[in-house]
C-alpha cells in the first residue's frame, strides 16, 4: 500500500484516477492543481506523483518543477499522465526531472504496476 | 462498473461546464481578444474534453476533439492566427462538440458528412501534416496489438541518464521490479568513480538485462516509464501503428456509439424539495384515507359491500403509493460509506497512525433523511476509534498485533431498521479509566453493580469525554454523548461492546425512514401515544393475581412465566402521577432492546396504524422519550414514544438513588 | 412566505435611528391579562380559536403543547404566563396568534386579539433601561403608544429562544 498523489483539474479523470488506485489499495491524496499538489506533496509526502500536464494556474510541468526544489520532492518518482505527445514537452519534462511520461487514457493495471515498480 | 458510469455521468455533467467556457473564449475571441490568457483557456477546455472522452472510449468525440485541440493549440502557440478566416471555423467545431456530446451521451443519429467536413475545416486550418482524426497517440495505443510472439531470451541495454536518479529513480528498485517480470540476468557495465570526484546524484553505470519468456507488450510498458532518463535499446517493437488513413476511416464512418442508444438517461434528477412535498402529500392521503376508513368502519351499515371493497382497495393502493414514495428517497448508503476512507486517510497523517478501512453492505438502502444526518455521527465515531481506540504503530507491533489498525465498517438491514457496525482492533475500552471518569463527574454515583457492558456505554453519558486535552482531531467536546444525541435525534440507537486488548465495536440502528412508522396508538390520561408497532410485544390486561408490588415500589407483572416491570408514563416523563393512574389495568409490553420487555400502563389501545412522523425538532430540542410526533386521523396531534430511551433513562435516576421510593397510590 | 422582516431596532438604540416619520409599520394588537401588546403584522401568520393541545411531558408551565397547523406541528406557548401572570385553563374563547420569525413557528395564547394599528416610528419607544427588568418588560422589544394605550410590541426572538431555553432531559 502506498501512498499516492493525484493530479488532475478535470473531476472526472480525476476521480478516475483515484479509484483506479484506491481499489489497487493504496492511499491517495488528490489534488486539482499545481499548487495544490505542492500543498499535498508538504503535507502527505506521497510515495509517488501522478500528474496531468494542462492545468490552470501551474502546469504539471510547473509543478515537477517546483516539487523538485523542494526537499520533500527531490527523490519522489513524479509522473505526467497525458494526452500530450509533443516532443517539446516531453524535452521540458525531462529538464524539469519528471520520472516519466505516461498517455492516457491510462490503463488501470498499468497504472498499478507503475506504483508497484517505481516506489 | 457501476462506478464507471458514475464518472461518465459526472464526465458529461463537466463537458457541458467546459463546452460553455469554450463559447465563452470563443466568443471574446470574436470581439477581439486575442490574450493568451484566452486562448489558452480555450486550449484547455478542448483538451480536458479529449482526455475524458480517450478515457471513456468515446472514439466520434476524441477523434474530433483531437483535430480541434491540435487547432487550438497552434493558434495559442501562435502558429495559427485567430481572424476571420479561422474564427468560424473554430465557432462551428464548438457547435459540431455540442452535437457529439449529444450523440455520445444519449445516442441517436448523428449527422456524420457534416462531422467529417468541419473536421476537415479544422484539419485545413492546422496546416499540412495533421490528420483531422486522431493520430494514435505515441505510446499507450488504444488499439493494442493483443498477438505478440514471446521470444525466448531478450536482451535490453540499459543507461541511465544524468538526471535518472534525480529524476525519482531507483537502480535498485527497479532491478527487483523487472525481476518479477522474467529479469534472467544483469550485467553492469561502468565504473564508480574516485570518492574526489564522486557526484553522488549521477549514476555511473549502465546495464544489461536479459529476460527470459518475457513478453513484448509487457517489456515495453515495464521500460517505456524510463524514456525520460535513459536509453534504452533491445526492447521489441511493436508492429506498424494503425496507419492513419485507416483512422479517418475509422472515424467518418463512425462505428457504433458507446451509449447503446437508449434515447434518454436511464435516471432523473429531481430536486429534493419537490420529492419531500410528494412525501408529504402522500403522508397527508395516508391519513385522510384513515379516516375515511375510521368513519366508514363506524358508519357502516354492514350491507354496503360495495363501498367497504373500495375503501379496502383504497387502503390498499395507499399503502402501496407510500411505499412506492419512500422507495423513490431510499439510497444506497454508499454516498456516506464512500467519503470515509478519506477521513481515515487524513486522520492516518495527522495521528501517526496506519489505519485501513474496510466497508461493506455500501449498499443498503437508507431514507435520504436518515444519509445526510449520519455523516456527522460517523465521522465522529471514526475520529473517535482512531484517537482513542487505535494504537500508534510501535504499540501494535509490541502487542503482537499487526502495524496496520483495521476498521470494519458494516450495514445492514435487520427488520425494520439499518444496523451500522463500526468495529475496531484496538486497545478496546480503558474500563477504569472511564469509571473513573463518570464518578469524577458525577455522571454516577457508584460503579457497584455495573456490568462490563455498562461500564462500555458510560461514554454515551451526557459530559463525559474523557478528551483531557482538546485533540485537534476529536475537536472540543465532542464525544460520544453527542453522537450517541444525534443518532437518537435520528430515532435511533446507539451500543457500544468492548474486549480490553483487542477492540470495540460500535452499534448504530436506524429506522429505514425518518417518515413514516407502522405505531399502535394507545391512549393515557386522555392523551393519545404512539408505539412503534416494531416493539411492541402485545397488550396485557393487569389484574391482582399476575402483579407483583416490590418493597420499593416497582410493579412487576407476569408474563409467560417471567415478571416484567411495569411502568407509568407520566412518571418516566418525570411528571405527577395524575389522579386516575390507579385505574390503570392494562399495559403494552414494549421489547426494548437494550433493557428487555417492559410494561407500559395505559388507559386503553387505540389500534394500529400506519402514522405518518412529522418533526419536532423547529420547536424544541429532542425531549427524552419522544422521537417525534404524527397528526391522527382526527386532526389532532399524538407524540410517538421512544420506551426504550425513557426506561434507560429511568434506570439511570434509579441507579443514582438506590434509595429512590415511588409512592403508589 | 414573506421574508423575515427585521423587527424594530432592539430597544437600546436611539430612538433617532428609527427612519423618518413617514415610515410607519402595522401591528396587530391584542389584550393579554388586561393590557395591550403587538407584534409586526408581517410576522404574524394566522390567527385561530384556541383548540385542545396534545401535551408536551416535562415542559416549563408556559408551554402549552402542539397543535396540528395544515400539517405542520406548531408548539402553542400561554403568554399569559409568559408575561409574568398565573393563568387559568384556557379557553374557547381565548385566541392562538401564530408568528413566524426566521425558521421557526410559534402559537401565542392571548385573551383576545384587539385591532391592526398603524404606528409611526415616533409612536414608538425603547422600553426604559433595566433597573432590574421584570418578566414583562423583559419580553418587550419597545414600548408603543396609539392614541391613549401603551402598546407592548412583543420581541419574537425571546419569546422563541425561551422554548429551547429550559434543557428537557439529562
Amino acid at each position: 500500500m502506498r501512498r499516492v498523489l493525484a493530479v488532475d483539474d478535470t473531476r472526472s479523470m480525476l476521480g478516475l484516477l483515484v479509484e483506479c488506485l484506491e481499489d489497487g489499495g493504496h492511499t491517495v491524496f488528490a489534488a486539482s492543481d499545481g499548487r495544490e499538489a505542492l500543498a499535498a506533496l508538504d503535507t502527505h509526502r506521497p510515495d509517488i506523483v501522478i500528474t496531468d500536464l494542462n492545468m490552470p494556474n501551474m502546469t504539471g510541468l510547473e509543478f515537477i518543477e517546483a516539487a523538485r526544489q523542494r526537499p520533500e520532492g527531490r527523490f519522489v518518482p513524479m509522473i505526467l499522465l497525458t494526452t500530450e505527445t509533443a516532443q517539446e514537452l516531453k524535452d521540458e519534462a525531462r529538464r524539469i526531472q519528471a520520472s516519466g511520461w505516461l498517455c492516457k487514457p491510462f490503463d488501470p493495471d498499468q497504472i498499478l504496476d507503475l506504483v508497484d515498480q517505481l516506489t | 462498473m457501476d462506478q464507471d458510469e458514475d464518472y461518465k455521468d459526472l464526465f458529461f455533467t463537466e463537458c457541458d461546464e467546459l463546452l460553455g467556457e469554450l463559447q465563452d473564449h470563443l466568443t471574446q475571441m470574436n470581439d477581439g481578444e486575442r490574450g493568451s490568457e484566452v486562448l489558452n483557456a480555450a486550449f484547455r477546455a478542448v483538451h480536458s474534453i479529449k482526455g475524458g472522452a480517450a478515457a471513456f472510449g468515446l472514439d466520434a468525440l476524441t477523434n474530433f476533439t483531437h483535430g480541434f485541440e491540435t487547432v487550438m493549440d497552434d493558434c495559442r502557440a501562435g502558429r495559427v492566427q485567430v481572424d476571420g478566416t479561422s474564427l468560424p471555423v473554430l465557432l462551428r467545431a464548438s457547435d459540431m462538440m455540442l452535437e457529439l456530446l449529444e450523440h455520445s451521451r444519449n445516442g441517436g443519429a448523428l449527422r456524420q458528412a457534416e462531422v467529417h467536413v468541419v473536421a476537415q475545416s479544422l484539419a485545413a486550418l492546422a496546416g499540412g501534416g495533421q490528420p483531422p482524426a486522431g493520430s494514435a497517440p505515441m505510446d499507450d495505443d488504444l488499439q493494442d496489438e493483443p498477438d505478440e510472439a514471446t521470444a525466448d531470451t531478450v536482451t535490453v541495454q540499459f543507461r541511465p541518464g544524468r538526471t535518472f536518479l534525480t529524476s525519482g529513480h531507483d537502480p535498485l528498485r527497479m532491478l527487483r521490479s523487472a525481476d518479477r517480470i522474467g529479469l534472467a540476468e544483469v550485467r553492469i557495465a561502468g565504473d564508480l568513480p574516485a570518492l574526489a570526484d564522486l557526484d553522488p546524484l549521477a549514476c555511473p553505470w549502465s546495464w544489461t538485462m536479459s529476460f527470459v519468456e518475457a513478453e513484448s507488450a509487457t517489456l515495453r510498458d515495464f521500460f517505456s516509464i524510463y524514456d525520460l532518463c535513459a536509453e534504452i535499446d533491445g526492447i521489441p517493437t511493436v508492429g506498424a501503428p494503425p496507419s492513419i488513413p485507416m483512422q479517418i476511416a475509422k472515424a467518418s464512418r463512425n462505428a457504433t456509439p458507446p451509449m447503446t442508444g437508449l434515447g434518454y438517461t436511464k435516471s432523473l434528477r429531481v430536486p429534493l424539495d419537490r420529492i419531500d412535498r410528494l412525501v408529504n402529500l402522500v403522508g397527508e392521503i395516508v391519513i385522510t384515507q384513515a379516516t375515511v376508513a375510521q368513519e366508514m368502519s363506524q358508519t357502516r351499515q354492514g350491507s354496503d359491500d360495495m363501498l367497504e371493497h373500495s375503501i379496502d382497495a383504497l387502503s390498499r393502493q395507499v399503502r402501496e403509493m407510500q411505499d412506492s414514495v419512500m422507495a423513490i428517497r431510499a439510497q444506497p448508503i454508499k454516498s456516506v460509506f464512500s467519503r470515509m476512507p478519506r477521513i481515515v486517510r487524513d486522520l492516518c497523517a495527522t495521528l501517526k497512525r496506519e489505519v485501513r478501512i474496510e466497508v461493506s453492505g455500501e449498499d443498503t438502502e437508507v431514507d435520504t433523511s436518515v444519509i445526510e444526518e449520519l455523516v456527522e455521527p460517523l465521522t465522529h465515531m471514526i475520529r473517535n476509534a482512531m484517537d482513542h481506540g487505535i494504537e500508534s504503530p510501535e504499540e501494535r507491533l509490541a502487542a503482537g498485533k499487526p502495524r496496520d489498525g483495521v476498521l470494519r465498517l458494516t450495514a445492514q438491514h435487520r427488520g425494520e431498521r439499518v444496523l451500522i457496525t463500526l468495529e475496531d482492533d484496538g486497545r478496546g475500552i480503558d474500563r477504569d479509566r472511564v469509571v473513573a471518569v463518570a464518578l469524577e463527574r458525577g455522571l454516577i454515583a457508584t460503579a457497584a453493580g455495573l456490568s462490563t457492558e455498562d461500564i462500555d456505554n458510560l461514554i454515551f453519558l451526557p459530559g463525559f469525554s474523557t478528551a483531557s486535552r482538546v485533540s485537534s482531531v476529536s475537536g472540543r467536546g465532542v464525544g460520544m454523548d453527542v453522537v450517541k444525541r444525534k443518532i437518537q435525534a435520528l430515532g435511533g440507537r446507539c451500543l457500544t461492546r468492548s474486549t480490553p486488548g483487542q477492540g470495540t465495536r460500535f452499534q448504530v440502528t436506524l429506522p429505514l425512514t425518518l417518515a413514516v412508522l407502522e405505531g399502535m396508538i394507545v391512549e393515557v390520561s386522555g392523551e393519545r401515544y404512539v408505539v412503534p408497532l416494531s416493539a411492541v410485544i402485545e397488550a396485557i390486561q393487569l389484574c391482582e393475581s399476575n402483579m407483583e408490588h416490590l418493597h420499593n415500589g416497582q410493579v412487576l407483572v407476569a408474563r409467560r412465566g417471567e415478571y416484567l416491570p411495569v411502568y407509568e408514563l407520566p412518571e418516566l416523563f418525570g411528571d405527577d402521577l395524575p389522579p386516575d393512574a390507579t385505574r390503570r389495568n392494562m399495559a403494552i409490553i414494549v421489547d426494548t432492546e437494550t433493557s428487555g420487555q417492559v410494561g407500559l400502563l395505559v388507559d386503553r389501545l387505540i389500534g394500529q396504524r400506519q402514522v405518518v412522523l412529522k418533526g419536532l425538532e423547529a420547536n424544541f430540542k429532542p425531549i427524552t422519550g419522544i422521537s417525534g410526533a404524527t397528526i391522527l386521523g382526527d386532526g389532532r396531534v399524538a407524540l410517538i414514544l421512544d420506551v426504550p430511551s425513557l426506561i434507560e433513562r429511568q434506570k439511570h435516576a434509579r441507579r443514582q438513588q438506590p434509595q429512590h421510593r415511588k409512592e403508589t397510590a | 412566505m414573506t421574508p423575515n422582516a427585521s423587527p424594530l431596532t432592539p430597544s437600546d438604540a436611539e430612538p433617532s435611528r428609527l427612519s423618518d416619520s413617514s415610515d410607519t409599520r402595522q401591528f396587530l394588537s391584542f389584550v393579554v391579562n388586561k393590557s395591550s401588546y403587538g407584534v409586526g403584522i408581517e410576522d404574524v401568520r394566522e390567527i385561530r380559536q384556541w383548540m385542545q393541545t396534545t401535551t408536551l411531558p416535562n415542559q416549563p408551565k408556559h408551554i402549552l403543547g402542539v397543535l396540528n397547523l395544515r400539517g405542520s406541528i406548531v408548539s402553542i406557548q400561554d403568554l399569559r404566563i409568559r408575561l409574568g401572570a398565573p393563568a387559568p385553563q384556557p379557553v374557547e374563547t381565548n385566541v392562538i396568534v401564530i408568528v413566524q420569525a426566521g425558521e421557526r413557528r410559534v402559537g401565542l395564547l392571548v385573551d383576545a386579539v384587539s385591532d391592526i394599528l398603524t404606528l409611526r416610528a415616533e409612536d414608538i419607544q425603547p422600553v426604559p433601561a433595566s433597573r432590574g427588568r421584570n418578566d414583562t418588560e423583559a419580553m418587550l422589544l419597545s414600548l408603543a403608544v396609539s392614541g391613549e394605550t401603551m402598546v407592548g410590541i412583543i420581541d419574537l426572538n425571546r419569546v422563541m429562544d425561551h422554548a429551547m431555553a429550559d434543557p428537557v432531559d439529562v
